[in-house]
C-alpha cells in the first residue's frame, strides 16, 4: 500500500471513529478538569453582568427584590452559582428577598438556594428578610395577576403563613412596587417576564439564563427592556468576582477551560481530516 | 347536542380571548376584575393538565404488567419511582426541609429525582461532542462563518481563551471579551431581532386565528 | 469520618443512578432501562405532589372548606381536561382547553405587538433619533442593516435570487449564521456545564467519607456490562 493510500485509509477511519471513543475522551478530559482544575486567573466581568451587580449595589437599603428561581437540577450547575452570588449580594446589602418559581422541578433547588444563602447570614430571618412563595403552574396567569394584586395569586407563602402579614412583604401590593426583579431560568420564561410583566407594569428586570439562551436576549438588553443579564457559568463566575467571593461558578469555569478547548479540538480535527482527505 | 359539543367551546375560546385582549387596552376597573378572575381560573385549570399524562402513563404501564408483555418488569419501576417520591411527600406534607434537616421528601428529591434529571440532561454533552466531531463539517462559506462565530464565543468566554488571545492576538488592540461582546451585541442582535419580529407577527396571526375560531386543533377529533 | 446514614445511603443511590444512566453511552442495558423508568415515575410523582400541596390544597380545598365556592367552576373545567381520556366524554375537555387557549391568545396579541414588535423597531431606530455618534452610531447602523438583510432573507427566500433583494438576502443569511454560531458556541458551553455538575457530584461521592461509592459502583457497572458484552443486544449503540 502506498503512503497516499495508507493516509487515505487512516483519514477515512478517523471520519467514522466509534463514538464511544469520543465519549470516553470527553469523560476522561472532564474528569481530569474536575479533579485537577488549572486554576487560571479570573477574566474581567462582562458588561451585562456588571449592570446587574450595579443594580443590586445601588438600591437603597431594605429594597425589595423579587427572585424568580426557575432552576431545575439539570441547569443548577449554570444557574445556581449566579443565583447564590446575587442572593448573597442582596443579603449583604440588607435587601428583602422573595423567591418564587413556576417550574415544578425548581421547588427543591429554590429551597436549597435560600437555605444555603441564608446560612452565611444567620442574622437573616425567614418572614422578615426573605420568603419562599409556593409553586404556581401557570406563569402567564401569575404574572398578570401579580401586576394588579400580588396577594390575589400568592395569598400564603410556601409554609402556609398569610403572606400579607409577613414583614418582608411590607409596602408590596403589586409588581410595580418591586424595586428589582431577577429571573433565573433555563427556558423562555424571561421573555414572558419582559412581555407580560416589566413592559406592562414598569419595574426593573434583570435575568440570569443558561449559556444556550444568552444570545436570544441581546435585543432586550439593547432596548433596555432587560436591565442586565448573567449568562451561563461565566455569568456566575463574573458575579462572584465582582462580589470578591469566588465560589462554585469560578470553580466550574476553571474546569470548562479544558472542556471548551476539547470541543474546539474535535471540530478542528474532524475538519482537518476532511480537508486533508480532499487534498490526497 | 352539536351546540354543546362544537359551537359552545368555540364561543368560550373566542369570548375569553377577545375580552382578555381588550382588557390590555382598557383602564376600566371591570377589565381589571375580569383579568384577575380569568388569571385565577387559568391557574387552577392549568394545574389539572398534567393529570392526563399521569393517567396515560399509569394505564399504559399497568397494562404492560398485567399482560406481561415484553419489558413489563421495567414498568414496575415506573410505579416504584412514583411512590419513592409520593409517599414521602404525604408523610412530610410536601415540605422538603424540617428546620435545616432534609425530610424524607427532601431526601427523595436530592438523591433520586435530582440525580436522575440532571444526569439525563448531562448525557447530551457526550452526544454534542460526538456531533462536533462526526457531523460538523465546514463545506461552504456560510458554515465557515457559523464555525468562526462559534469558535470566537467558545474560546473567548473562558479565561484560557482570553489568555491565549492576549498572547497571540495582542496586536489587534482588543481583547477576547470585547470581541465576544461585540459579536453578541451587534450581528447576533440583528439576526435575533429579525427572528423576533417574524415570531411576533406569527404569534399575532396564530392567536387571532384562535380567537376568531379559525384554528380549532384544541377541539381534538370533531 | 463518614457521613451520617441517610447521607451515605443517599450518596450511594445518587451515584448508582447516575452511573446506571451513563452506562447507556456504552450500550443499551437493563441498568439504564431501570433508571430511565424510575425517572419517569419519579418525575410524575414529583409533579403530582407539588400540584397537590401547592395548588389543589391551597387554591381549591382550603377555600372550599372556608365556604368560598369560587374555585368550583375552574376546578370542574380542569377536571374536564381529563375527560379526553374517555372517548364517550372527550368532548367535555373542549371547554377546559377552550378557556386556556382563549386566555393565552388574548394575552399574547397585545404583548407580542408591544414588546416584541414595536419595542424592537423602536430600539433599532432610537440610536439615530437620539443623536448617537462614533462607535455607537456605527454599531446601530450595522444592526439596522443586518436586520433589513435578514428580513429580506425571510420574505424573499422563495422569490428573488438577483438584484438588490437577492444580494441583501445573501448578506442576511450570513448575519443569521453569525447569530446561529454564537448560539451554537453557547450551547456547547452550556452542555459541558451540565456535565461538569454531574462529574463534580461524582467526585464528591468518590472519597472515603462516602466509602468510595463511585469507584465501587463504577466497577460493578463495568463488570455487569462486560459480562453482558458477549450477549447480542437488540439495539447497537456505538457503531457508525
Amino acid at each position: 500500500m502506498t503512503f497516499k493510500a495508507k493516509a487515505r485509509a487512516f483519514l477515512d477511519s478517523l471520519a467514522v471513529l466509534d463514538r464511544r471513543l469520543i465519549f470516553a475522551l470527553v469523560a476522561v478530559t472532564l474528569g481530569v478538569a474536575v479533579s485537577l482544575p488549572p486554576r487560571l486567573p479570573a477574566s474581567p466581568a462582562d458588561a451585562d453582568v456588571k449592570k446587574v451587580f450595579d443594580l443590586v449595589e445601588n438600591l437603597p437599603e431594605n429594597s425589595f427584590i423579587l427572585v424568580s428561581a426557575d432552576l431545575d437540577p439539570a441547569n443548577a450547575p449554570e444557574l445556581l452559582p449566579q443565583a447564590k452570588a446575587m442572593l448573597k449580594h442582596a443579603f449583604r446589602k440588607n435587601h428583602r428577598v422573595a423567591v418564587l418559581y413556576f417550574s415544578a422541578s425548581a421547588a427543591g433547588v429554590a429551597e436549597e438556594l435560600l437555605r444555603e444563602s441564608a446560612r452565611e447570614y444567620p442574622a437573616k430571618e425567614y418572614g422578615r428578610d426573605y420568603v419562599l412563595l409556593p409553586y404556581m403552574p401557570d406563569y402567564a396567569a401569575a404574572l398578570t395577576q401579580m401586576g394588579s394584586d400580588f396577594y390575589g395569586i400568592y395569598d400564603t407563602d410556601s409554609r402556609g403563613a398569610q403572606l400579607k402579614t409577613l414583614p418582608v412583604m411590607s409596602g408590596i401590593s403589586r409588581l410595580a412596587d418591586v424595586n428589582l426583579a431577577v429571573v433565573f431560568c433555563a427556558t423562555t420564561l424571561l421573555d414572558n417576564w419582559v412581555t407580560l410583566a416589566s413592559d406592562r407594569f414598569g419595574f426593573k428586570l434583570a435575568g440570569g439564563v443558561t449559556a444556550v439562551l444568552q444570545p436570544r436576549y441581546g435585543p432586550y438588553l439593547q432596548t433596555g427592556q432587560l436591565a442586565g443579564l448573567l449568562g451561563g457559568m461565566k455569568g456566575g463566575a463574573d458575579y462572584e468576582t465582582l462580589l470578591g467571593a469566588p465560589a462554585s461558578g469560578a470553580a466550574g469555569l476553571d474546569a470548562l477551560n479544558i472542556a471548551n478547548f476539547l470541543a474546539l479540538a474535535l471540530i478542528l480535527c474532524a475538519n482537518a481530516a476532511l480537508w486533508l482527505r480532499r487534498l490526497l | 347536542m352539536i351546540l354543546f359539543k362544537k359551537y359552545l367551546p368555540i364561543a368560550v375560546c373566542s369570548g375569553v380571548g377577545f375580552v382578555t385582549l381588550l382588557t390590555y387596552y382598557s383602564p376600566h376597573p371591570a377589565a381589571g376584575n375580569f383579568l384577575d378572575g380569568a388569571s385565577r381560573w387559568s391557574n387552577i385549570i392549568y394545574a389539572f393538565a398534567f393529570v392526563l399524562g399521569l393517567l396515560s402513563m399509569f394505564v399504559r404501564h399497568y397494562g404492560k404488567i398485567k399482560r406481561q408483555s415484553e419489558g413489563w418488569g421495567y414498568s414496575v419501576f415506573v410505579f416504584i419511582g412514583f411512590f419513592i417520591v409520593f409517599i414521602p411527600a404525604l408523610v412530610s406534607r410536601g415540605q422538603l426541609l424540617n428546620g435545616t434537616e432534609l425530610t424524607s421528601l427532601g431526601w427523595s428529591f436530592k438523591f433520586v429525582y435530582s440525580a436522575l434529571m440532571s444526569t439525563m440532561f448531562s448525557v447530551l454533552a457526550f452526544y454534542m461532542a460526538s456531533i462536533l466531531y462526526r457531523s460538523f463539517r465546514i463545506r461552504s462559506w456560510q458554515t465557515m462563518v457559523l464555525a468562526l462565530s462559534a469558535f470566537v464565543v467558545i474560546a473567548g468566554k473562558v479565561p484560557l481563551g482570553q489568555l491565549l488571545w492576549d498572547k497571540l492576538l495582542w496586536w489587534t488592540g482588543v481583547d477576547a471579551g470585547q470581541v465576544v461582546q461585540w459579536l453578541m451585541s451587534v450581528p447576533a442582535v440583528a439576526g435575533r431581532r429579525a427572528i423576533m419580529l417574524g415570531i411576533a407577527v406569527g404569534v399575532v396571526a396564530a392567536s387571532l386565528k384562535l380567537i376568531f375560531g379559525l384554528e380549532r386543533q384544541y377541539m381534538g377529533k370533531q | 469520618m463518614t457521613a451520617d446514614a441517610s447521607l451515605m445511603a443517599g450518596a450511594w443511590v445518587c451515584a448508582g443512578l447516575t452511573l446506571f444512566l451513563y452506562s447507556f453511552l456504552y450500550r443499551d442495558n437493563p441498568l439504564f432501562k431501570i433508571a430511565e423508568h424510575l425517572y419517569l415515575g419519579a418525575g410524575m410523582g414529583w409533579l403530582f405532589q407539588l400540584t397537590l400541596f401547592n395548588v389543589w390544597k391551597l387554591k381549591i380545598w382550603q377555600p372550599l372548606c372556608a365556604g368560598d365556592l369560587t374555585p368550583v367552576l375552574p376546578a370542574l373545567l380542569g377536571l374536564s381536561l381529563v375527560a379526553q381520556r374517555f372517548h364517550r366524554f372527550a368532548w367535555l375537555s373542549r371547554y377546559g382547553f377552550a378557556f386556556l387557549m382563549g386566555y393565552g391568545a388574548g394575552l399574547a396579541v397585545p404583548t407580542a405587538i408591544a414588546s416584541n414588535f414595536l419595542s424592537q423597531l423602536h430600539g433599532t431606530i432610537e440610536p439615530f433619533a437620539s443623536g448617537a455618534s462614533g462607535a455607537a452610531l456605527l454599531n446601530a447602523a450595522l444592526v439596522a442593516f443586518g436586520l433589513l438583510c435578514v428580513l429580506c432573507r425571510f420574505f424573499f427566500s422563495l422569490g428573488a435570487r438577483s438584484g438588490v433583494m437577492g444580494r441583501a438576502s445573501v448578506v442576511g443569511s450570513y448575519v443569521l449564521m453569525v447569530y446561529f454560531g454564537a448560539s451554537f458556541g453557547n450551547a456547547v458551553m452550556g452542555r459541558f456545564s451540565m456535565l461538569y455538575g454531574r462529574f463534580e457530584e461524582l467526585r464528591r461521592y468518590s472519597g472515603a467519607e462516602y466509602l468510595y461509592a463511585v469507584p465501587v459502583l463504577a466497577a460493578a457497572v463495568a463488570l455487569f456490562l462486560a459480562r453482558r458484552a458477549g450477549a447480542p443486544s437488540k439495539k447497537e449503540t456505538g457503531r457508525a
